[in-house]
């Protein structure tokens, strides 16, 4: 039964929706450990990004080598076994990402403007517009996710012109790792807040064509931008930008244009919609893969399962600090990716070729 | 396909949560806090004594508002409420119990420390902002000559001590170059460096009988500085380092000095100023060679005429310009070892193979520190053919 058909977007699209949702996580520090003021975090940004994209060769293969398909899809049509295994495990590495997603932009805006928003409101809102997205489609939320990336890009942009009286370049060193014993653990850090790879391996089938293109644009638009967020931040709050939470909410407050005195409501807002994309993307991942090993409805009960656990979870233990530090643990510590992004794609490459070729062997016996 | 009946259901569904959440939101079923029941607070006064904090903050009143004109003098339009407590987050808290109001921080303007809570800790008085994310990283941050509390309850005839008068004094003070606008963002940064100096202007409450004085015949004026060193304040310092600070900084762009010249008192605005300091290390000592370039223009025009004369009256000023900053660094960086000037940032920015090497012991190495001062100011020869 299908409930409503999930049709195909562009490469672009993809790479814009997973540039949006990676850099929900870099609305604040909290509970990552390890950004601090100095040089070293733009050679960490470069170094992190170069890793990442060697951990996105498997897949950038297997969307060449099969266009049209994701490694998910191909796990599943060559071994249904295989493809529960994997489906479990991504939707349990989605659901992890979306809970963490969830409390971290509770706590961010409750922090915040919305000190006295009911947690209803904070989490429950944001997450019926993630269930309609999903619901709709990956071309709805593509459309949507493009709206909020320019959204985002364009604040960007503001915030940097309204505050360029106050940059002072001299908070800027010459030495690029000036803290060797971190450098592995920024690196780890930095790599592991992707779980947009879990995303590509199962959203590569809804691309048109040349899905592997996405990665090419995402890759190096999320490190530029990266490292840009960055600059702009430690020319304006200098040594602050380590002990702060939330250094790009700080630097948002203190940009002033014309009448708006200052724009850090904008940016709880701008982050808000990033968040939606995230809990989306990771929703419809899991709604794609039950989709394929269950029908179009189990896809779509699945999903909505996957954001009332979410939900729940956000309710229930988003207030407690500890809870949001392992949820995120759970993520920064690589494993989900390494496994549901690197892993798992290996095996569909390896049995999508030992496939091929015993089809090759058939038809030469045949001929 | 597509099957309608379904989809159907499930867009009414979802239209029927939508609807729900938005009718919760924009009614008055959701907890909430009305505008008269918050505790818009304009400033902070903060003290330390007997180990605990005591806070006052002003507050917006809104019911001195509503009367014929846009305020109602018959209503006081800012009042304060008093508290206590182990932090400067509990003091506020029992303050904002005592007036029976939530606190709101967004539009905090001003935040004065007593002598006392300066001189225990800036930085512990400071910490509450970070709960308060709402607060303004530009809010300005002075310290009290005595107590926070006698500051923020002077009574002028606008009401108690307005925020705006403390501001207007503040800004006045930083255009003509006797002290840089402290605000809570850079005190945030100097915390976070490894001396945690800084210098804020120190206020100070005077018995007065001119026409801005308050109710109680007060008024208000910047004394001097306050010098902030590993966190909290050491000493006080005068206008004239206040002043030499502000030029170190490298941040400011105009000035005052008055020089004595055959037998006048010719005063010369500074203009377009531009501080340069480089680091070197000479002898196991850190060299700071500070130039300063200026233009300069008459703000008392001289009597006679001096245009072949106007080397020497440049170098006049350049001179009262570097007795100002040898000033502040003989009563900052050499007697307490203190950066309020930021030179870590410089060091780290020239030269971090330096900054490396006397990072540990910087205190010991800026209080041996040697400073070789320039100046190249030209005044504007056009004002001085009138």
């Amino acid at each position: 039964m299908q409930l409503t058909s999930i049709k195909k977007i562009s490469y672009i699209q993809l790479a814009v929706l997973l540039v949006a949702s990676r850099l929900f996580s870099e609305a604040m520090n909290f509970p990552l450990t390890t950004v601090q003021y100095g040089m070293q975090r733009f050679t960490v940004i470069l170094t992190a990004y170069a890793i990442l994209f060697v951990q996105y060769i498997p897949l950038i293969c297997l969307s060449a080598k099969y266009p049209g398909k994701s490694a998910l899809g191909i796990i599943t049509e060559r071994n249904k076994a295989l493809g529960w295994i994997y489906t479990i495990l991504l939707t349990v590495s989605t659901v992890v990402a979306s809970i963490s997603s969830m409390c971290r932009m509770k706590f961010y805006a409750s922090s915040t403007i919305f000190g006295q928003a009911p947690d209803y409101l904070l989490i429950i809102l944001p997450l019926i517009v993630c269930a309609f997205a999903v619901w709709k489609g990956i071309q709805a939320a593509a459309r949507s996710g493009v709206i909020f990336a320019a959204v985002f890009v364009g604040f960007l942009i503001l915030v940097s012109i309204s505050t360029w009286d106050m940059f002072d370049a001299k908070w800027l060193y010459p030495n690029f790792i000036d803290r060797g014993g971190d450098f592995w653990g920024e690196v780890a850090e930095q790599i592991g807040s992707n779980s947009e790879i879990i995303y590509f391996s199962v959203l590569a089938e809804h691309v048109s064509e040349k899905s592997q293109r996405a990665v090419y644009l995402y890759v190096p638009a999320v490190m530029i931008i990266l490292e840009l967020m960055y600059l702009l931040e430690i020319l304006l709050l200098g040594p602050f930008v380590g002990s702060t939470n939330f250094p790009f909410y700080t630097v948002s407050a203190l940009s002033n244009i014309v009448l708006f005195q200052r724009l850090d409501g904008i940016d709880v807002a701008v982050w808000t919609l990033m968040c939606i994309i995230k809990i989306t993307l990771g929703t419809l991942c899991t709604r794609t893969a039950f989709d394929r090993l269950a029908g179009k409805k189990a896809g779509i009960i699945a999903a909505l399962i996957c954001l009332v656990i979410t939900a729940a979870a956000a309710m229930i233990f988003g207030g407690s600090t500890d809870f949001v530090i392992a949820v995120t643990a759970i993520l920064t510590c690589g494993i989900p990716m390494i496994t549901c992004g690197v892993f798992f794609p290996l095996i569909a490459l390896i049995t999508a070729k030992t496939g091929s070729n015993k089809k090759n062997k058939g038809a030469k016996a045949n001929v | 396909m597509y099957k309608k009946g379904i989809g159907k259901l499930s867009a009414h569904v979802l239209l029927f949560l939508f609807s729900l959440s938005i009718l919760g939101a924009l009614s008055g079923c959701v907890p909430h806090t009305e505008l008269n029941e918050k505790a818009i607070i304009l400033a902070i006064g903060v003290d330390y004594k007997e180990e605990k904090y005591k806070v006052i903050f002003q507050y917006y009143n809104p019911t001195g508002i509503g009367g014929r004109t846009l305020v109602d003098n018959s209503q006081p339009n800012v009042l304060t409420s008093k508290g206590e407590g182990d932090n400067v987050y509990a003091a506020l808290e029992d303050a904002a119990f005592r007036c029976g109001r939530e606190m709101m921080l967004g539009v905090t303007q001003f935040i004065v420390i007593g002598k006392e809570a300066a001189e225990h800790s800036v930085e512990k008085v400071m910490d509450f902002t970070k709960s308060f994310f709402q607060s303004h990283p530009d809010m300005l941050v002075t310290v009290a000559e005595e107590e926070a509390e006698k500051v923020l309850e002077v009574k002028f005839s606008e009401g108690i001590v307005s925020t705006q008068k403390l501001k207007f004094l503040l800004t006045n003070a930083e255009k003509s170059g006797i002290v840089a606008l402290p605000n809570a963002l850079e005190l945030f940064t100097s915390l976070q460096t490894v001396r945690q100096s800084s210098a804020l202007p120190r206020l100070r409450l005077l018995d007065s009988t001119q026409s801005d004085a308050s109710e109680d015949g007060k008024t208000l004026e910047i004394s001097g500085g306050v010098l902030i060193s590993e966190g909290k304040a050491v000493d006080e310092v005068d206008i004239e380092v206040m002043s030499g600070l502000r030029i170190l900084s490298c941040k400011t762009e105009t000035g005052t000095v008055t020089v004595d010249y055959k037998d006048e008192k010719i005063s010369v605005g500074l203009v377009n100023i531009k501080t340069t300091i480089k680091p070197s290390f000479e002898n196991d000592q850190l060299v700071f060679t500070v130039d300063l370039r200026s233009g300069g223009r008459f703000l008392s025009p001289p009597k006679g005429r001096y245009e072949n004369e106007n080397d020497e009256l440049e170098k006049l000023c350049g001179d009262a310009v570097i007795k100002r900053m040898e000033s502040a660094v003989k009563q900052t960086v050499f007697k307490y070892g203190a950066d309020p000037f930021l030179l870590e940032k410089t060091i780290r920015h020239y030269d971090y193979n330096l900054w490396k090497k006397v990072e540990k012991n910087f205190g010991e190495y800026l209080k041996n520190a040697k400073f070789k001062f320039s100046s190249h100011i030209e005044i504007d020869k056009l004002l001085l053919s009138e």
